[in-house]
């Protein structure tokens, strides 16, 4: 227990709260969202803006091209063929994905408290899914790398999205806000998501990278392919067809212990690439770093989203990736590496009595 | 972007469509009608969204609009109770965004809130959206890390942080 907790012990606040709450007083109104919904609809489906304009040109340019006896070739501003002819790179088939490796800290750092299991489910996750990297270079690090991606499941609703009007041909809507991690959604005229970009960058740069980016329709899953980036951005991670997520484990601070710090750390097997998992929730700056070991192990990737938060990402066995996240005053990649070289792979039994993960587990299988 | 890996979600209320399965022989469930679904979940969601606005006007407004998207989607929706519970939180975490500076600005309505709570009101309102989110979905709702990262679409890592340097700065409001 630390000082601050005995100022506001969390049972208190969880009362605070609790009464504060039973003080709302709540209006239920179910006629005003029914009436809302089928006589005011609101504007959630958004207009299809690129379509009207594609067809007024094909119906101009046949009508032009009946009268002159001529082919109508009609030109498109981004190619929408179902085979690209560009195939994105595959999964390495040597790959392996792992259901049974399970995170222990030999040595738990006090200030990170108690660790507690966790599992990370994989569910909307399983489907074909293309990632790729950009970024500036900067002399020792990636600047403010800009995840693509298209078949990655998002919880993002278009509805909730500013809305960027037509870029490149197709809606596009941002999220996020000015200093933290920002994505931009664009969807196919049915509203579907096609492709999403995220990173710590300012809308125009990514609606710059947006405008480089050709995305390929198909029947099955979307890809794509990208162009001429702005000057500045180059491709770090070339499209490539991600690993099919499986479900993991992994071991974080409880929320309850009064710690002076946190700690997480999580098995990751569902992408290709360490920077991927390093820049995911926003990545600064992204800086390699020597951790020993041999082949895939010898790097790891980190970066410091805050002054007080390390996430660092490396691999402990081939096909095995991990991610450490820490936050504490004062920390430092030293430390996070440190911390990581404290942790191995063990079984679940082993796991289980460490962390008394046996209800954990239990969820896992009755959900599986 | 939402991460590859999504979390397990238990013990949440998940407004299960209960569907009328003919080939069992037991009497199935009758399938939940849009106003129980509505009946059940608005109270919970008003509350909740009034402690993580600071307004309860502003919370009626994202709660209504959420219930919105969720009748609009009804037919389509197998279980609609994450939806609402998602579909809530991004319209706070929007109105949080367009509201922060005017509420700076302006004085609370009289009776948004209880006059009692006004402290814990102003010292959730220094919390950004995340940090604030997280610590009524942990100490009021009893989520875990895992069931509130998966409502703020974010890595379980990522809610222990929130969760402790918010209650530092409640501590520090607060006392």
């Amino acid at each position: 227990m630390n000082d601050l907790a005995d100022q506001l012990p969390e049972g208190r606040l969880s009362n605070l709260l609790r009464e504060a709450a039973e003080r709302v007083g709540v209006r239920p109104d179910i006629g005003a969202v029914v009436d809302e919904t089928t006589v005011y609809p609101r504007l959630i489906e958004r207009p299809n803006v690129h379509r009207v304009p594609s067809i007024v040109f094909l119906a101009t340019a046949s009508a032009a091209a009946l009268a002159v006896g001529l082919a109508v070739v009609v030109p498109t501003v981004r190619d929408r063929s179902v085979d690209p002819g560009v195939q994105p790179a595959e999964v390495d088939p040597t790959y392996r994905n792992h259901t049974d490796v399970y995170p222990l800290l030999t040595d738990t750092p006090a200030w990170a408290g108690d660790l507690t299991a966790n599992v990370l489910r994989a569910s909307g996750a399983t489907q074909r899914r293309l990632l790729a990297l950009v970024a500036r270079r900067g002399q020792d690090s990636l600047k403010a790398p800009i995840i693509i991606s298209s078949g990655e499941p998002t919880t993002l609703d278009v509805a909730d999205g500013e809305s960027l009007g037509d870029v490149a041909g197709y809606p596009a809507f941002l999220f996020g806000d000015a200093g933290a991690l920002r994505t931009v959604l664009v969807t196919d005229a049915d509203g579907a998501v096609l492709l999403a970009l995220s990173g710590l960058a300012e809308p125009d740069v990514l609606v710059a990278v947006l405008e480089a980016v050709t995305v390929h329709e198909s029947d099955s899953a979307p890809t794509f392919t990208i162009g001429e980036l702005p000057a500045g951005l180059d491709v770090v991670v070339e499209p490539t067809v991600q690993p099919r997520a499986v479900d993991s484990f992994g071991i974080a601070t409880s929320a309850d212990a009064t710690a002076d710090g946190t700690l997480a750390i999580e098995v990751v097997t569902d992408l290709s690439d360490l920077r991927f998992y390093s820049s995911r929730d926003g990545a600064p700056d992204l800086r390699s770093i020597f951790i020993g070991g041999t082949g895939e192990q010898l790097t790891a990737w980190y970066t410091m989203p805050t002054a007080d938060s390390v996430v660092l990402a490396w691999k402990l066995d081939p096909g095995i990736a991990l991610v450490l996240t820490a936050t504490r005053d004062g920390i430092t990649p030293s430390e996070a590496i440190r911390i990581a070289s404290d942790v191995v792979l063990t079984d679940q039994a082993t796991w289980s009595d460490a962390y008394d993960a046996a209800a954990i587990i239990a969820a896992t299988e009755a959900s599986d | 972007m939402k991460s590859a890996l999504s979390c397990v979600v238990k013990g949440m209320s998940m407004g299960v469509r209960r569907v009328v399965d003919q080939s069992v022989g037991v009497p199935p469930l009758p399938p939940e009608s849009f106003a129980e679904f509505y009946q059940r979940e608005c109270p919970r969601q008003v509350r909740r969204a009034t402690l993580i606005l600071g307004s309860a006007e502003a919370a009626h407004d994202a709660v209504h609009d959420a219930f919105v998207a969720v009748f609009r989607r009804w037919d389509d929706l197998s279980v609609a109770g994450p939806y609402l519970e998602r579909a809530v939180l991004n319209r706070c975490r929007d109105v949080g965004r367009r509201g922060l500076v005017a509420r700076r600005k302006t004085p609370r309505p009289a009776a948004d809130v209880a006059e009692i709570d006004t402290p814990l009101y102003d010292a959730l309102a220094t919390l950004p959206f995340s940090q604030r989110a997280a610590v009524v979905l942990r100490y009021y709702h009893q989520l875990t890390e895992v069931e509130i990262a998966e409502l703020l679409h974010c890595r379980p890592g990522s809610v222990g942080p929130w969760i402790q340097r918010g209650l530092r700065r409640l501590r520090k409001e607060l006392t």
